[in-house]
This record gives structure tokens, sequence and C-alpha cells, in this order.
């Protein structure tokens, strides 16, 4: 087990006060926590940055830390002295996915679960929830999707001391999950302690990249490049749905940027979305002279100032 | 101690609604603070009294996230009821960016 440094995480010196300790959390809450934070890896600094503050903020738990030395450097490998530290429970009720911490920490702490054993028999705890982020495909939104999600839940054993065990669960999410859309799977997270109910899991579903459709709650949207002649003369043309392919009709006269809407052809739903066409007109390159001619051509035949707007 | 099983789902959305005691065995929350939330504003149930409250499924994820929230950044509950929706602008913001970007 590898020694934390939690003076080093919030970048404070061993002396500093109460005060210091708390300006600089808030410096790196605002930096790391990872619901503001654009910052690469900011989940896993936000978590060594609340476990320090956690230790650090209580002078119980800071005392408790000191007393191991001064000589400890941040990495070092690390063996627990005998005897437990103080509790480092929490008074939360409920929703409990904030007992995250590191090993080292458990390890300092550990008597947080045990002490309460003598106490009776009748203690109970609300196994741990556990969120994670799902990515899928919008293919996978629109046909339905099973996924095997594996992950580590924290179980305390008989001593009371927390362990992480793998579990792994299916799940098959249903059609037309939309990004951002929480799933709750009930007593799916951790094991509950003494008896205590299981905590749930939570997925958030996100939609990978496309390389041409993006969805804005159920409906998808896709840019379909046409020709100016295609614009001005309306066609038909054939388009990729998420269901597969499809013929539509651009009318006569259409500019870029014009939707054309696939009525129900977006993610399923009550009610289903769906499908947008965004017209982007591609200009075809004038290469010889024959080419350039055309659209000379065009210029004297239909002579029009498309920023008549933009004037004044 | 691999446990492999299909689990059953809710979706967390405005499609499913819910009662006070409901929602307090799905979430192990207390009564009371989850009426204090409904009181501060972090949640926003259907009916006006108590005993005809309707929380929907999304709730139960906001009150997760509020818990979280309050507890990380050590706020009030007025905090955090300001600061939930202005997260999830920032966050459309950004996701909106980055589809811009990626089409462009």
């Amino acid at each position: 087990m590898q020694f934390k440094d939690y003076y080093e995480t919030l970048g404070v010196s061993r002396d500093a006060t109460h005060a210091d300790i708390k300006r600089a959390y808030r410096k790196l809450a605002r930096k790391y926590h990872p619901d503001v934070s654009k910052e690469p890896n900011c989940e896993a600094r936000f978590k060594d940055v609340q476990e320090a503050y956690e230790v650090l903020k209580d002078a119980d738990k800071r005392e408790a830390y000191n007393r191991l030395g001064p000589d400890w450097k941040h990495g070092d490998n690390f063996t627990p002295p005998p005897g437990g530290g103080p509790r480092a429970g929490r008074q939360d009720s409920g929703f409990s996915d904030d007992l995250d911490y590191s090993e080292f920490f458990s390890q300092i702490f550990r008597d947080r679960h045990g002490r309460e054993q003598g106490g009776g028999d009748t203690w109970q705890m609300r196994g741990q929830d556990r969120s994670l982020r799902i990515e899928i495909s919008l293919q996978d939104s629109y046909q339905g999707a099973t996924r095997t999600l594996s992950f580590l839940v924290p179980e305390l054993d008989a001593r009371g001391e927390v362990r992480q065990i793998p579990k792994t669960v299916n799940v098959t999410l249903p059609k037309g999950v939309t990004a951002g859309q929480r799933i709750r799977l009930a007593a799916q997270g951790g094991p509950g302690f003494n008896g205590g109910p299981a905590g749930d899991l939570f997925l958030e579903v996100e939609f990978a990249p496309d390389r041409r459709f993006r969805a804005e709650g159920h409906d998808v949207y896709l840019e379909l490049p046409i020709t100016p002649w295609e614009a001005a003369l309306g066609a038909k043309v054939v388009v990729p749905t998420l269901g597969g392919k499809v013929e539509l009709t651009i009318p006569p006269g259409s500019q870029a940027g014009r939707k054309l809407r696939l009525s129900g052809r977006g993610l399923p739903g009550q009610p289903a979305g769906d499908q947008y066409v965004v017209l982007v007109i591609v200009v075809p390159e004038a290469h010889d002279e024959a080419q350039r001619a055309v659209y000379r051509e065009m210029a004297r035949l239909m002579p029009g100032d498309p920023r008549a707007e933009l004037r004044n | 101690m691999h446990e492999q099983l299909h689990a059953e789902l809710w979706l967390l959305d405005e499609t499913r609604a819910i009662t006070l005691s409901e929602f307090c065995g799905a979430s192990g929350l207390l009564e009371s603070l989850v009426t204090e939330m409904v009181n501060e504003g972090v949640l926003v149930p259907h009916g006006d009294a108590e005993h005809t409250w309707r929380f929907s499924g999304a709730c139960l994820a906001r009150a997760k996230r509020a818990l979280r929230l309050k507890r990380e950044l050590e706020l009030n509950w007025a905090a955090v009821a300001f600061l939930l929706p202005v997260l999830d602008e920032l966050r459309e913001l950004r996701r909106q960016q980055q589809v811009w970007l990626l089409t462009r």
C-alpha cells in the first residue's frame, strides 16, 4: 500500500492552519470538481483532494495522520502501525457513494465500522451506491442494447475492513435511451453491511460520437451534402437513417441550412423522435474553361444580391 | 466472487411518478431530509401538499447529485438549488460546443 501525503495533495505545509487547508481545498475543488473541471483525470484528482481534506480538516483525524510521522514520502510503501485510528464515518443517511476512500485511508481509520459492532447487532448500513458512465452508439439506442458492466464494489469483511469485490451485471438497455439519461438499477450497487440493504447502481448514458448522425433528445440530425442544381431544381435522394436508407424529396428552390423532417425516424420513444436532414450545398469547383463558363453564364442569367440584407 | 445477473432497471426520467414514501424507499433517505430538499427548492415534485407529492424518476438522480454537491463543496441547500440548473446548463453548452467542433 502506498503512503499518501495529504499535505502535498492539498499543496499546504504541515503546519498549515485550518483556514489554509479550507482555502486550498476550495481552490482545488473549483479546479478539479468533475461537474465543472475540464482537466483530464479530474475525477481521480478530485477524489484524492477530497480524501486529503476529509482528514486534514478534522483535528482528530489530522492528529492521527500526523502521528504516522513526518518522514513518509508520497508513494512510499506503507504498512500501518498496530491499533486503530479515529472513526471516519459520516452521518449522511441514504445514498452512500461517498465511502470510496483509498486503501491507505481505510487502513489508517480502520475501526470506523468495527467500533459499532460492540454496541449491538442491530446496526446496519446500506450498501454503497455506484455510478457508472456508459457510452453507447446511436445505433444501440435505436435497436436496444445489452451491456455487461464490470466494476469493483467495496465490501466489509468479517474484521470490518474494506475489500474491493469485482461484480458483473448484465443490463439490457431499452430502445430510445438518450444522452444524459440516468438509469437506476435497484440493489445492484455495493452489498449492505450487517443485513442492511444493498446500494443502487446508477448508469449515465452518453453517446459515442457518430460520423453521420447526432442526437438532440430523441431527434436525430444528419447533414446532407447536395449539389446546387439539386437545391435549385429539387431532387429525390437516398439518405441514411438509423433504421436504414429512405428516399427523401428535396423541394425545388431549397437553400443551404434548410431542415427537412423525416417524421418518426429518430430515436424510439413515446412519441418517437424525428430525423432532421440539414441541407449543405456543395459548390463544385471550376477546374477548366468550360466549367468556369457555366458559372459566368449563371451570373449573367441569374443576377441577384444575396447580401442585400447586410446593407445598412 | 463474481455475480452475474440480469438486473431490472428504472429509467430515471419524467415518465415515472412516485410518492414521498416510495421515493424514500428507493433512495434510502429520511422523509425529513427529502421534505427539506423540497422546501429548499432542490427537488420539485408535482403536487402542492406533502401527501400529494409525486416525484419523477429524474428527482432520484437529482437528489443524489444534490447531496453529493452539498457535501463535496460544503454548500447549503440554497446554493445547491441555485447551482444544479447552472451546472445542467454548463453541461449542455459544453456538449453543444463539442458537437459544433466535431461537425466543423
